[in-house]
This record gives C-alpha cells, sequence and structure tokens, in this order.
C-alpha cells in the first residue's frame, strides 16, 4: 500500500519509512554548541556545579536534586516563545523533507537527563499514540552528549512495532515490558555522537532502561507534524493543536485563508 | 530513600480530565511534601478501558513501596479488573496514595476504599432517577 507515492520519497525518507529512524548530522551546529553552553551555564551560576564533559554530570550532583535541575533548565529554555521553532534549525532541511513546511510542533521541547543507574527516570517501552498523541509526527531527538548502548534509547522496527499496536489489547495484563527480553533481534539501542541527530517515528515501540553505563546522556526531543494533520479527537485528552502543539510555520496560502471571514 | 512510583492517565474519571503535566506536578509536590522521589510514571493507554500500564507499573514495583496517582477513580470501573489490580496491591504490600484527597491507603485497606469510593456506580445511584427506583 502507498507503494506509488513510496517510489517519490528522499532516501532519507524511504529509510525512516522501513526502519522507523534516521540518524543524520546536525545542521546548524553552531546552535547546538550554544544550547550546550546555555546548559554549562545554566549549572554553574544556577546550581555551582562546574563540569567540562556533560557525561561525567554524574559525579557532580545528587539524585535528589536531577529533577529540579533537568526541570530548571527545561523552564528557562521554554520560556523563550517557540523554542520549538529555534530547535528545528538543528534538522530543518530533513523535517520539511519527511514532514513537510507548515509545521506543528510541541509546545515545549522536552529534556531529560539519564544518569547511572538511575531508577527513576526510566521511561518504559511505548508508543507515543499510546496516549493519543499524532500517528504523523516525527520527534527530533538531539543529545548533548555521545549516546551509547543503554545510556541512548532502543527503537522496535515498524513491522514489530505494528504487529504488537495492533494487538494491544492481548498484553493488558502481561505487559510489554517483556517484548525486551523475548525479541532481542526486534530493537536496537541507536548510538550517537555529540553533533548527531535522531529522526524518528515514535509509532514504533521505543524507551529506555537503566542506564547501565558509566557515562550519562543528556538530550531533547520534539515531536513535529504536519500543521493539517489529525489530531486526536477525544474531548478530555489534551494533546491537541492550541495546547499539546502549537503551529509554528503555517505558510502565506493559510495566512490568507484563515483571514477570510466566508463561513462553510 | 522512599520512592513515590507515580501513575498518570490521559483518559477521563469518573468526569475529571487533568492533563499529564498538571497531574505530574501534583505527585511530584505530594512526593516533596513527603520527602519521597518522585519516579517518572508510565501514562495510561488513550484507549477505553486499556489499564496495560497500570498492570505493567505494578508488575515492575518492588514489595512494600508506594503508588502515586490523582484519584482512586483512576482505577478500572470493571471490578473484575479492579479486584484482579488490588490483588496484586495486596500481595506486594503496595501502599496507595491519592493526591486528591490527601490519603494514604495501606493495602489490606484499598478494597474497602475502592468499594466505599464506587458505592454509586456499585449501587447504580448515578442521577435522580435511579436513586428513587432503588426505593420502587
Amino acid at each position: 500500500m502507498f507503494s506509488k507515492y513510496i517510489e517519490d520519497q528522499s532516501s532519507d525518507a524511504i529509510e525512516l519509512i522501513n526502519k522507523g529512524y534516521k540518524i543524520i548530522n546536525v545542521e546548524n551546529l553552531e546552535l547546538l554548541s550554544n544550547i550546550l553552553a546555555q546548559f554549562k551555564n545554566y549549572l554553574k551560576e544556577q546550581n555551582n556545579i562546574v563540569v567540562k564533559d556533560l557525561s561525567e554530570l554524574h559525579n557532580h550532583l545528587d539524585i535528589k536534586n536531577l529533577n529540579s535541575i533537568r526541570h530548571g533548565f527545561y523552564e528557562k529554555l521554554n520560556k523563550e516563545s517557540s523554542f520549538s521553532k529555534t530547535y528545528l534549525e538543528l534538522a530543518f532541511k530533513t523535517i520539511n523533507d519527511v514532514v513537510g513546511s507548515e509545521l506543528a510542533a510541541n509546545r515545549s521541547v522536552n529534556f531529560s537527563i539519564q544518569i547511572p543507574n538511575d531508577t527513576t527516570s526510566k521511561l518504559g517501552i511505548h508508543s507515543d499514540c499510546f496516549s493519543g498523541e499524532s500517528e504523523f509526527q516525527i520527534n527530533l531527538w538531539v543529545p548533548l552528549t555521545d549516546a551509547r548502548d543503554t545510556n541512548s534509547m532502543f527503537i522496535f522496527n515498524p513491522d514489530f512495532s505494528r504487529d504488537v499496536i495492533n494487538n494491544i489489547s492481548k498484553f493488558e495484563k502481561l505487559g510489554i515490558e517483556n517484548l525486551l527480553n523475548e525479541h532481542e533481534d526486534q530493537y536496537e539501542f541507536v548510538n550517537l555522537s555529540f553533533g548527531e541527530a535522531l529522526v524518528f517515528t515514535p509509532t514504533c515501540l521505543h524507551g529506555n532502561v537503566i542506564n547501565t553505563t558509566q557515562k550519562t546522556r543528556i538530550s531533547f526531543n520534539c515531536r513535529y507534524k504536519n500543521l493539517f494533520s489529525p489530531y486526536c479527537k477525544n474531548e478530555e485528552n489534551e494533546k491537541k493543536l492550541g495546547t499539546f502543539y502549537i503551529p509554528i510555520t503555517p505558510k502565506a496560502a493559510t495566512i490568507i485563508g484563515l483571514k477570510n471571514k466566508i463561513k462553510y | 530513600m522512599k520512592y513515590l512510583n507515580g501513575y498518570v492517565t490521559v483518559r477521563r474519571f469518573k468526569g475529571f480530565a487533568l492533563p499529564v503535566p498538571v497531574q505530574n506536578r501534583l505527585l511530584r509536590e505530594y512526593a516533596n511534601k513527603l520527602d519521597m522521589v518522585y519516579v517518572l510514571p508510565q501514562c495510561e493507554m488513550v484507549t477505553n478501558k486499556n489499564y496495560m500500564m497500570l498492570f505493567e507499573t505494578l508488575d515492575k514495583m518492588k514489595e512494600n513501596s508506594d503508588l502515586g496517582m490523582c484519584s482512586v477513580f483512576m482505577f478500572p470501573e470493571d471490578q473484575k479488573k479492579a479486584m484482579d489490580i488490588m490483588e496484586i496491591i495486596i500481595k506486594k504490600n503496595i501502599t496507595l496514595h491519592f493526591v486528591f484527597n490527601e490519603s494514604s491507603v495501606k493495602p489490606n485497606e484499598i478494597k474497602e476504599y475502592y468499594i466505599n469510593s464506587n458505592i454509586d456506580t456499585i449501587l447504580g445511584i448515578q442521577n435522580k432517577d435511579s436513586f428513587i427506583s432503588l426505593f420502587e
């Protein structure tokens, strides 16, 4: 199905469709370095932590302070209106290629710190659509440190993920966490260096495990979707345009249309 | 150090609908107040009547640990499924924390707490007419 459309896609897009993810070079390395410097400065000014190599951050903080540090920087970055639009510059061409040019993005860019052996920050195996997020979105995941093995995230392949999701009621009491042990050949940990970015479809099952490496991983993630692709219809669900998602790059025709007062 | 494992949902529960970040904030504040460390929760499925993430959360929790959520109304209305969940809670000796009521419920009290909280549903008293019908 859709093969005639798939033929027209770029090689990056075809890889994304087939594999569920694509690793790219960050398009604006200066911006990423600037964000890194901002975080180091925040650690120094607000938390009295001076650290040269962020992968050693765990040696400088108490786990009890981990969330306040994480949340403090998250709030600082997202105070800037539409940081999700600035963050897009890290992979602007790729996102335009695989999602489109008229975009909606998460209102806030998420920020994650995974220190070795931390049991409080584990995000178990899931698909973003489990909680009502759009199936039409792409996640741009960018680390501030190298991300390797268990300090990185894992992702299952699209076919296996679809099989599980389409039969999710079978897993209600069993859960899906066991899939990690039982289907080791169906997923992989993504290995990225600083300066690389991961573009993936969060319809694929993904998550992280307890970081058993000796290195801290620090990363951002933000989801981008076509402004006009579907949103969750459940009244009570907050994953909607205007709340969870905001429009960031409407084009001229859309702006003209929005100004028009004709009722249909 | 004591940990509070969180459980949040994107679904409506007994008329309440609370964004996940707000549920997390309430739970985190509650944990801080009790000098506990808040553990990042799994968010429940959007699919109605599916409680996979609650089962999974309980499965991963250690014995004698603590689980926090906004309300007991986040438990299944289906009493058989709710009982299955409460059996796990009792077996693992998990203490429940319901933030809306600021109440801690010991595992041996959870069934009574659930029944008392859902007494209107169990008796079928959800509106005036059904209440009157009980006396006819």
